[in-house]
């Protein structure tokens, strides 16, 4: 599976989670197939767009076109129903960006025209929550599983000494007990 | 998973008179200016639930109900809070007055009065029931509860605070959430009964003072003996007999002192004499103080044994539950940190798991010193929340969002509808906040949300009033696709 697959899958996954369905088709008319997949609800809508330049001139100005595209369909959508569409863009790299890319990266993750955009690229892990560790920042999708309560942990066994000092502790209180203590000593 | 639905207080904190809450959506939200009694709502509920509310008897010696009636109601209304809660598809009702709690089951009017441990049992894990001690149980219900269904302003700071000095409250906190409080608080209690043994004897410097004294004296008894043992090439040996008649000579001798030290010749016999009285004293504040400190040392040393075996255990079972949490709980506080410092977070040492750590390139951070306030609140959030999805039912956040920056409560707004779509069926939060432009735009995010098992995903009370002129819902209205 490649790595597009894998993350659409996921998104897929947890964006279902909260009624964010694929659509279908699942591109955008006017733009190029398999650049961009869509999901959508009455409340939001997602797009996952594949970054195809390099450089930071035109990184900036692809973003600008996603961000356009994307605003054209809150828009239609808000005309075809009352209220506020939220719009979100995940943008994809192929590869971890480097250095001269992460400050054009965070002023585009703090910017909030239009839309929420989060930038996204594979990392390392065990599973694909682990590799797509940058998904999470999506804010409109679900979320892995939280575990479950924690359960009452029994109580250690203790030695015969140990018994004998919290018997006295429940029975008079940790300082009543040294107090005890201390005056059986200086009885001697 | 029990829910609760309704909730109606009436002569309680803030409010005089009565107030009548629904919390059937998945999310509702109280507004009102500072002042008009949403914590009041809040701590009715703990009241409820718990028996007690913990800001105000942690702060009031008085404490009780007395401290908790509103001193504006009129004197004949009685103090009184009641929720309506469901359980699957049953459903039932409590009733909360200041002497006790009644419950009244579906179908049947009659009220029958209940046990604050049988109440907490309704709201806390099975597990907790399995513990025998009717004194603990009541006390690890009531920790679960106020820790997990509970976020206010002092335990938002408590769940990220890494201070030293805080560690005992922070185990309390955050080991009821994960359901070792009791291990913490025996350890804490070895602990205490320590330090106490050590104070008691002047603390370590006076420990170090009697060990002192006690060589002292050895150092003396063993010249004293060597002394002897040169003058009589036969060293004494520890003798009951020869003891008593010595002390019955000595004592003879002692009464005779003044006569006899005039006769020369008894003058080398009397010194001797002394000088075996002496021995055989020092021999007895010898033996006294090493069994003194002795005695102390192994009790003190029992002790911190056994608090040990509490606070491993505890530490243990709390990291592996932790790092559960943080693969759920790193995600929600990456979403509200648009302006990313950091990677990843994690759990402290096994010694000390609840001193998080957050990484960021090759540094590694620490919440109290390194995290600005609103990265703490966010944090606090995120394990909150985290939890919260684990647990189901229904949690209470009071003023949540206090330190937020404006990008950073956007994401959290996201994050609530995000947990009423996903979790809506389980769970039911219930918010406070002072901030109309927060309750503002939550309706915007929410108009398009559909109902989550019919009910509206968000409902939103506009509180109004003074705890002197009365309190009351002035607005009711509820935002999503109907």
């Amino acid at each position: 599976m490649d790595s597009v697959s894998e993350l659409t899958g996921l998104i897929d996954l947890y964006a279902g989670a909260v009624g964010l369905k694929m659509s279908s088709p699942p591109g955008v008319a006017g733009v190029e197939e398999g650049l961009v997949i869509r999901w959508e609800a009455p409340y939001a809508q997602l797009v996952l767009w594949r970054i195809q330049s390099t450089g930071n001139a035109r990184i900036r100005g692809e973003v600008e076109k996603a961000q356009e595209i994307l605003d054209g369909l809150l828009v239609s959508a808000e005309n075809r129903q009352s209220g506020v569409v939220d719009g979100y863009l995940l943008l994809f790299l192929g590869n971890e960006p480097d250095e001269k890319l992460h400050s054009l990266i965070r002023s585009l993750e703090l910017d909030t025209n239009v839309c929420r955009k989060s930038f996204i690229w594979p990392g390392e892990g065990d599973t694909p929550e682990a590799r797509w560790q940058r998904l999470w920042r999506t804010t409109v999708i679900g979320l892995p599983g939280s575990p479950p309560p924690g359960r009452m942990v029994e109580l250690p066994e203790l030695k015969e000494p140990h018994r004998e000092i919290w018997r006295e502790i429940s029975r008079s209180g940790s300082a009543n007990a040294a107090r005890k203590e201390l005056a059986e000593c200086r009885r001697w | 998973m029990v829910k609760m639905e309704r909730l109606r207080l009436k002569a309680f904190r803030g409010v005089p008179g009565e107030l009548q809450l629904d919390f059937t959506s998945p999310l509702t939200i109280i507004y009102a200016p500072n002042g008009t009694g949403k914590s009041s709502v809040i701590d009715a509920a703990e009241w409820l639930l718990t028996g007690d509310v913990k800001r105000v008897s942690d702060l009031s010696k008085r404490g009780g109900a007395a401290e908790l009636r509103c001193k504006f109601a009129p004197v004949e209304s009685r103090m009184e809070v009641e929720g309506w809660f469901s359980r699957g598809k049953e459903t039932f009702r409590l009733l909360r007055l200041p002497e006790a709690w009644s419950i009244f089951r579906e179908g049947d009017d009659t009220p029958r009065r209940t046990t604050g441990h049988e109440v907490m049992g309704l709201f806390a894990p099975n597990e907790f029931r399995k513990e025998r001690d009717y004194r603990v149980a009541p006390r690890l219900e009531r920790d679960w509860i106020r820790s997990a269904r509970f976020l206010t302003v002092s335990t938002l700071a408590l769940l990220v605070d890494t201070e030293s000095e805080n560690q005992a409250t922070r185990e309390a906190a955050l080991g009821g959430l994960l359901g070792v409080g009791e291990l913490f608080a025996r350890a804490d209690k070895f602990e205490t009964f320590a330090r106490r043994l050590n104070e008691g004897y002047g603390g370590e410097e006076g420990l170090a003072a009697t060990k002192n004294e006690l060589a002292r004296r050895k150092e003396e008894l063993a010249r004293l003996r060597d002394t002897q043992a040169a003058a009589a090439c036969n060293p004494p040996e520890r003798d009951e007999r020869k003891h008593d008649e010595l002390s019955t000579l000595l004592q003879i001798l002692d009464e005779k002192e003044e006569t006899l030290s005039r006769e020369s010749h008894f003058r080398s016999a009397l010194d001797s004499l002394f000088q075996e009285r002496q021995l055989l004293g020092l021999e007895e504040v010898v033996k006294t103080i090493e069994e003194k400190v002795n005695k102390i040392d192994r009790k003190r040393n029992q002790a911190l044994e056994a608090a040990k075996i509490f606070r491993e255990k505890a530490n243990r079972y709390c990291a592996e539950q932790l790092d559960r949490l943080f693969d759920v709980a790193f995600p929600i506080f990456s979403r509200v940190q648009a302006n990313e410092v950091f990677d990843s977070l994690h759990r402290g040492p096994l010694k000390n798991p609840f001193d998080w750590v957050a990484k960021s390139s090759i540094y590694a951070f620490t919440p109290s010193p390194h995290f600005s306030m609103g990265q703490r609140q966010d944090l606090a959030l995120a394990i909150f929340l985290a939890r919260a999805r684990g647990v189901n039912g229904t949690f209470f956040l009071d003023e949540p969002v206090l330190h937020l920056d404006d990008l950073n409560r956007v994401a959290l707004m996201d994050t609530f509808r995000m947990l009423v779509l996903e979790s809506g069926p389980h769970c039911n939060f219930v918010m406070t906040t002072a901030r109309r432009d927060f309750v503002r735009h939550m309706a915007e995010k929410f108009a398009n949300v559909p109902t989550v098992h019919g009910m509206p995903p968000l409902r939103i009370y506009e509180l109004d009033g003074t705890p002197r002129d009365g309190v009351r819902a002035a607005k009711e209205w509820c935002a999503g696709v109907a």
